[in-house]
């Protein structure tokens, strides 16, 4: 009877007001992310994937019909070093590529630490009995073609004074670390002339693969410095497709200097503005798809043959960052591009003539992030990546033909269904500029109106919101809090206008793009306005600072994480490169020749003026922002005898990596704030 | 000169205080006087001119600490900082580098911020920094330095422009 009025308790209070209170607390809700990588085999039956476990990795592998998944390597009984798996690639149907990585510490004392990096090949011959092969390629290089059609081969290149591609064959290959004799050759002797494919003089950084993975060209270094784009003569033999190339101009489409390469190079008086460098092969016979890496952000995508000297710019994004060109297979031709547009990923179809077709606006674009990253080679089986707002990202393997699909791994596994908030996408329009704020609210039909936590991103120049998962968002929100996001100007991932207006603005405007959205937010009915505070890291903990000390009246309490607080400090701070130096000035300002202008808007200097409890946390390695920063605020704030608390974490560095830290920052930032919204 | 053994001023000179977090054998910092008209700053299209000798400060044996040098007073650029550890020899110069100078006021303790060394290092790659860290410092300072404080005032001795602690310490 006891033991039932227990269970019956429990759900009362589990359900009681919509949440499952278990993941309120920071010690569950932060975790790390599980499964982080997952590709379909080529004939749909497996997906192999790469999970997180407590202390290491795991490669799994998931039976798509059953779900059914066993581990193929456990990188915590394979090595005792450190080690990572990534860039998993299905060779054939039995067997998977994995990008093996482990850190070697040097002498002792020295530590002089290398990261040692190799190719394992996970045989796995037949699942059901177990027998599992684990080879690896010892010698320097990279995968770089699958041969799907041809099992037990594939495509391995391999740079230096001269670059080639071998044609590997995975029997030939030893036990990863097995002690070879004297008998035996490394990689069982395969880097010969006999298993070359293609041959180069120079270091390539990129060979271009044409119909049935064959290499058709590729881009190298040259021993001056120069980048060429090279064709690869084809010269037949009847057991192996044998390319070769040599160094000449007579097969160098098109050369860049070294001069040019790093925008030295002057037309007319001014330095050279673009650098169109080839990303994919296209269509046509010695044609590319190239991008303008001079471009502040690469928006426009053109299409040359360096054989006649065509050059067609075929698509232009206004304001959106390419991030990825949509091809057909097998004819590279070019039908979208995926890009970056109101701070998600966008495909971009083009039409006929080029042209995008329906570019969707903001608030019809789908909330959901929905990816197709890879498919049987029939095309029934689809693997897809899955997150939304308050669903952190899923793999899920669809049918095509039935249209049933079906999860096979998460990245927060404990999170799944256990999120309840909605999202309120809007914006304001200050001097004809669009602010894209995003608003998030627990669903709670028990409560009228929410707390607000305004929370401003960190960078601040270059960096933005997403519609999609945010951790930390979900937490306030699961917490009982709404939370608001604005991309103030400097945001990236919006418009080039939104993104240009936040130079030098850091003090300025960037904070008030922020306060008016909160202003205009606080009206709506779902949040009581009695009850903000703000929390933001870095860029948005100096933010917080600030807004706190200049609307006392809107901003009850301010969680300062990693946070600016001299910016002629931060701006002077040691060891930056020319390049960023010169970034610094144009995009913040400059402090030998605008020091007070700085100075009047660094929190330090105006502790004198807070009225409201500010919580400030930072980590003593913090590389980024300075640990002195944190302690610049503590003594101004003892001077003026100002309200504060105070958290150092004395192995944390600007991004709080350590769950442990994460759970006890947030566990602080929540306590605090609760305590000051009573 | 460590805390412990602290050389009296003469006239015209303050001292240069480091803390010093360093990891190599033998490390050194040499750093010389630059032309400027009593100013503790330079001015944007100010050049770095050094003029006069040329200190070193050798650093063996030192790891972890405050270390205090009586210097002229006036305005400082570090210029080369040698940091050889076992066959490793490794130099790097600073000549004009706005963030390896620094100020000596007369008759004060001029803090020039945490130098460090950083014992990871590649045959062609070294972590090295001087870091501003008044503020983080103050209270150990004040405690390792306290009877010398007492007569001969702390102040900042960046090599830049900041204003902090004399905002900080101005009633």
């Amino acid at each position: 009877m006891k033991t039932i009025k227990f269970f019956f308790l429990l759900s009362l209070f589990f359900s009681s007001n919509g949440f499952t209170i278990s993941v309120k607390e920071a010690s569950i809700f932060f975790q790390r992310p599980v499964m982080i990588s997952a590709k379909l085999s080529p004939d749909g039956k497996y997906v192999a994937a790469i999970k997180n476990n407590n202390v290491s990795q795991n490669l799994v592998l998931i039976n798509t019909h059953s779900g059914e998944k066993k581990i193929l390597l456990n990188l915590s009984e394979f090595t005792q070093l450190d080690s990572s798996l990534r860039a998993i690639v299905w060779l054939d149907n039995n067997s998977i590529a994995a990008q093996f990585s482990e850190i070697k510490k040097g002498v002792d004392g020295l530590t002089n630490t290398q990261n040692s990096s190799y190719l394992l090949i996970i045989k796995t011959p037949d699942f059901s009995k177990q027998k599992i092969e684990i080879l690896s390629v010892r010698t320097t290089g990279w995968l770089v073609a699958a041969l799907r059609d041809q099992p037990d081969v594939f495509l391995y290149a391999k740079s230096g004074v001269n670059s080639k591609i071998y044609k590997l064959n995975i029997n030939q290959l030893s036990k990863h670390k097995q002690k070879i004799n004297k008998l035996q050759k490394i990689d069982g002797g395969q880097f010969k002339k006999s298993n070359e494919v293609a041959s180069i003089n120079g270091y390539a950084i990129k060979w271009f693969f044409g119909a049935g993975e064959r290499p058709t060209s590729a881009l190298k270094y040259r021993q001056n410095g120069n980048l060429a784009l090279v064709t690869l003569n084809k010269k037949e033999n009847h057991k192996i497709p044998h390319i070769k190339t040599i160094d000449n101009k007579s097969n160098a489409l098109q050369i860049w200097s070294s001069d040019i390469l790093q925008g030295n190079t002057k037309i007319n008086g001014n330095k050279k503005s673009s650098l169109i460098i080839p990303v994919a092969l296209a269509d046509e016979k010695n044609t590319f798809y190239c991008l303008d890496f001079f471009e502040e952000e690469e928006r426009s995508v053109y299409k040359i043959n360096y054989e006649t000297g065509a050059k067609n710019l075929i698509f232009e994004a206004d304001s959106f960052k390419i991030i990825d060109l949509i091809l057909t297979d097998p004819e590279n031709k070019l039908i979208g591009v995926q890009v970056l547009k109101d701070g998600g990923l966008h495909n971009i179809y083009l039409d006929g003539n080029g042209h995008k077709k329906n570019l969707p606006s903001v608030k019809k674009t789908e909330p959901n992030l929905k990816l197709l990253i890879g498919q049987s080679k029939d095309k029934e089986t689809q693997l897809y990546y899955v997150e939304s707002h308050s669903q952190p990202g899923q793999y899920l393997i669809k049918n095509s033909r039935t249209s049933k699909q079906k999860v096979i791994g998460s990245l927060y596994p404990h999170l799944d269904k256990n999120l309840n908030s909605y999202l309120i996408e809007d914006s304001i329009v200050l001097n004809d500029i669009e602010i894209p704020y995003l608003l998030t609210l627990p669903k709670n039909k028990a409560v009228t109106s929410f707390p607000l936590i305004v929370m401003p991103h960190g960078g601040p120049i270059g960096i933005f919101d997403h519609r999609y998962f945010d951790l930390l968002t979900q937490y306030l929100a699961t917490n009982g809090y709404a939370v608001l996001r604005v991309n103030f100007r400097g945001s990236s991932g919006q418009t080039k206008a939104l993104k240009e207006a936040g130079k030098k603005q850091w003090g300025n405007k960037m904070l008030s793009d922020i306060h008016l959205a909160t202003l205009k937010v606080s009206t709506l009915k779902e949040i009581d306005q009695r009850k903000i505070c703000i929390f933001g890291i870095s860029y948005g903990g100096y933010a917080a600072a600030m807004l706190t000390i200049l609307h006392p009246k809107t901003y009850r309490c301010a969680v300062d994480v990693a946070g600016v607080s001299d910016l002629n400090l931060y701006l002077n701070a040691p060891n930056r490169s020319h390049l960023q130096e010169k970034w610094i000035l144009e995009q913040i300002g400059d402090p030998v020749t605008e020091y007070d202008a700085l100075k009047i808007i660094s929190p330090a200097y105006l502790t004198n003026k807070l009225e409201r409890p500010i919580l400030i946390m930072h980590g003593t390695k913090d590389e980024v922002v300075d640990i002195e920063h944190a302690y610049r605020m503590k003594l101004m704030l003892e001077k003026h005898k100002k309200t504060f608390e105070w958290q150092i974490f004395s192995e944390e560095k600007h991004g709080f990596t350590k769950i442990e830290s994460t759970v006890k920052l947030f566990s602080k930032a929540i306590k605090f704030i609760d305590d000051k919204l009573k | 000169m460590t805390p412990e053994n602290i050389e009296p001023l003469k006239s015209r000179h303050g001292y240069l205080l480091i803390k010093l977090q360093l990891s190599g054998a033998a490390p050194s910092i040499e750093y010389s006087k630059i032309r400027s008209l009593n100013q503790s700053f330079l001015t944007k299209n100010q050049q770095v001119k050094t003029y006069g000798n040329k200190f070193i400060l050798e650093l063996k044996n030192k790891s972890y600490g405050y270390y205090l040098q009586v210097l002229p007073a006036g305005l400082y650029q570090i210029t080369r900082l040698n940091v050889p550890y076992f066959d490793f020899p490794f130099r790097l110069n600073t000549n004009h580098q706005r963030d390896w100078r620094f100020n000596i006021e007369a008759g004060k303790i001029n803090y020039a911020g945490k130098l460090v060394i950083e014992k990871e290092r590649t045959t062609k790659q070294i972590s090295v920094r001087l870091l501003n860290r008044i503020a983080t410092d103050k209270a150990e300072i004040e405690l390792t330095l306290k009877d010398l404080i007492e007569n001969t005032p702390l102040i900042s001795g960046s090599g830049v422009r900041d204003d902090f602690y004399e905002i900080l310490t101005n009633n």
